[in-house]
């Protein structure tokens, strides 16, 4: 008897578990496509990064007051 | 033609694992099953507010005690709270929604362009804020006596036994256990005696602001809303819910870890300035104090428990920062590079994660150990500069929300719509109110 044909994991069926995992895996691997930005969306991406960019340089500004001797 | 499926990982079983037990609990009526399905939900939520209760936000609160009392910043402090419950529900809900984290989203639906300065702000915010961290750990653990050297490796140690177990559960519950050590700034505010008709008094009257608005004071109120919302916030808690294998089933149970976490972080922060209010009360100047400096000036008041109290609660404020702001700093590499990330991966398969995971740890804390870097400074402005990088990434995040491809009925409603355009607007004039001090300090006497 060739008992190496079949691995019990293919024989039984499949247990809540190895379902549950496969869900799992199935959601981990979901790829959401890009979407097309608004001129809206651009302009406040735009306006707010700059925004980031101005704000550390005034924390740079203030940090070199604080450490100056 | 039918996709093939994707291969199953050992990540994917533990999440099941961990997920049938949620399933058993809510399927059973016996007696406890609610504290039972609670026990189980608990533990994103909690972890992000109590790790943001880190290092330097408790200082910020001491200092905020220390200088102003408590009749302005109790309900301050609440407000900021709440702001930052709006901010984390939404990333716990689009973490159960969609099963994947907040930087593998941007990626997604805004491109790599976008995606990238996401990327950079929060890894400079990250990398500057566990330094903070470690200063935090290396004083806390000073007012013992520990060496600089000792207090840095051995927490070190510490972070890497946590995540050594290559199972999120243990690890969440292992970080757990260490953030609830937070709570050891409620002993320490018993000590100081409060008068607690004023703290009832405070907490329903908003009093004026001692002293007005001065520049000082507004650079500690934007410290004070970094100490509650910060972005590294919302890549750990989307990362940990997708980690933890919640689903859109769960959002409600995720919801109710947010508030848990929002509700423990800001009475830990209130005790933390009532704790420092005596400083204020004696008129005892606390403006250019430092770390450890508020215990040893606390010593007169609640004495050598209360100070070593606050010396260990500054310590456990850091650790449990390290550990939270490093993992979500390595979910957000995994995320973009695709490698696994996750406390559920095993070593072989993880290794990038739990290497970035590390070697930002320790990097920082290696930082710290260079003989007279001027480090000290920078501890109050890393909660401003999370003020200041917060309304890109709400900016995402609230687009994120209201995807209706991502997160179909479980989008954004108007009230939650309402609630998180009105804090980004709030932060913005924040940050421009603190560079109005900075660069026309006149203007505000």
């Amino acid at each position: 008897m060739d008992t190496e044909l079949t691995s019990p994991a293919e024989t039984l069926p499949p247990t809540a578990l190895q379902i549950a995992a496969g869900q799992y895996a199935a959601r981990r691997n979901i790829v959401f496509q890009r979407v097309k930005l608004s001129p809206l969306m651009r302009i406040m991406l735009w306006s707010l990064r700059i925004y980031v960019v101005v704000m550390l340089a005034v924390v740079v500004i203030q940090l070199s007051r604080l450490i100056r001797p | 033609m039918n996709q093939p499926a994707p291969p199953i990982l050992h990540e994917d079983f533990d999440r099941a694992q961990d997920h049938l037990k949620i399933v058993a609990a809510r399927g059973t009526r016996q007696r406890g099953w609610n504290s039972r399905l609670l026990w189980l939900l608990i533990g994103p939520g909690i972890l992000a507010f109590l790790g943001e209760n880190d290092a330097p936000s408790m200082l910020s609160y001491a200092a905020t005690g220390a200088q102003f009392g408590i009749g302005f910043f109790l309900p301050f402090v609440i407000l900021t709270f709440a702001i930052g419950f709006v901010v984390q529900e939404m990333a716990g809900r689009i973490g159960a929604a969609t099963g994947q984290g907040h930087a593998a989203l941007i990626f997604a639906r805004f491109g790599k362009f976008w995606g990238g300065f996401a990327m950079l702000d929060l890894a400079a915010g990250n990398f500057l804020t566990l330094v903070a961290e470690f200063i935090g750990i290396r004083a806390g653990l000073g007012f013992f006596g520990v060496p600089p050297a000792l207090a840095v490796g051995g927490s070190i140690v510490l972070i890497a036994l946590a995540v050594s177990t290559s199972r999120y559960w243990t690890w969440e519950r292992i970080t757990m256990v260490l953030a609830l050590g937070n709570a050891v700034f409620v002993p320490v505010a018993l000590l100081a005696k409060p008068d607690w008709h004023q703290v009832g008094s405070a907490l329903v009257t908003w009093s004026p602001l001692h002293g007005g608005f001065k520049p000082d004071t507004i650079t500690l109120m934007v410290a004070d809303i970094g100490a509650t919302v910060t972005p590294w916030m919302l890549f750990f808690q989307q990362g940990a819910v997708a980690d933890k294998g919640l689903t859109a089933s769960e959002i409600g149970g995720a919801r109710l870890d947010t508030i848990i976490g929002a509700v423990l972080a800001a009475g830990f922060a209130i005790a933390s300035i009532i704790a420092t209010a005596p400083l204020f009360s004696h008129g005892i100047s606390a403006a250019n104090f430092q770390a450890a400096q508020f215990a040893e000036a606390l010593m007169p008041y609640i004495g050598h428990t209360g100070a070593a109290l606050f010396a260990i609660g500054i310590f456990e404020a850091g650790l449990v920062a390290a550990i939270t702001i490093s993992t979500s700093s390595a979910y957000a590499y995994g995320e973009v590079t695709g490698s696994a990330h996750g406390m559920n991966s095993s070593i072989r398969d993880g290794w990038p994660f739990y290497l970035v995971l590390l070697g930002s740890v320790c990097t920082a804390g290696g930082l710290i150990l260079i003989p007279g870097a001027p480090l000290e400074d920078i501890i109050i402005l890393v909660n401003v500069v999370a003020t200041l990088a917060m309304p890109p990434a709400l900016l995402f995040l609230i687009t994120l929300a209201n995807d209706r491809e991502v997160m179909g009925e479980h989008r954004n409603g108007l009230w939650w719509n309402i609630a998180g355009v009105t804090v980004t607007i709030f932060m913005i004039l924040s940050g421009l109110l603190y560079a109005l001090t900075v660069l026309m300090p006149h203007l505000f006497g």
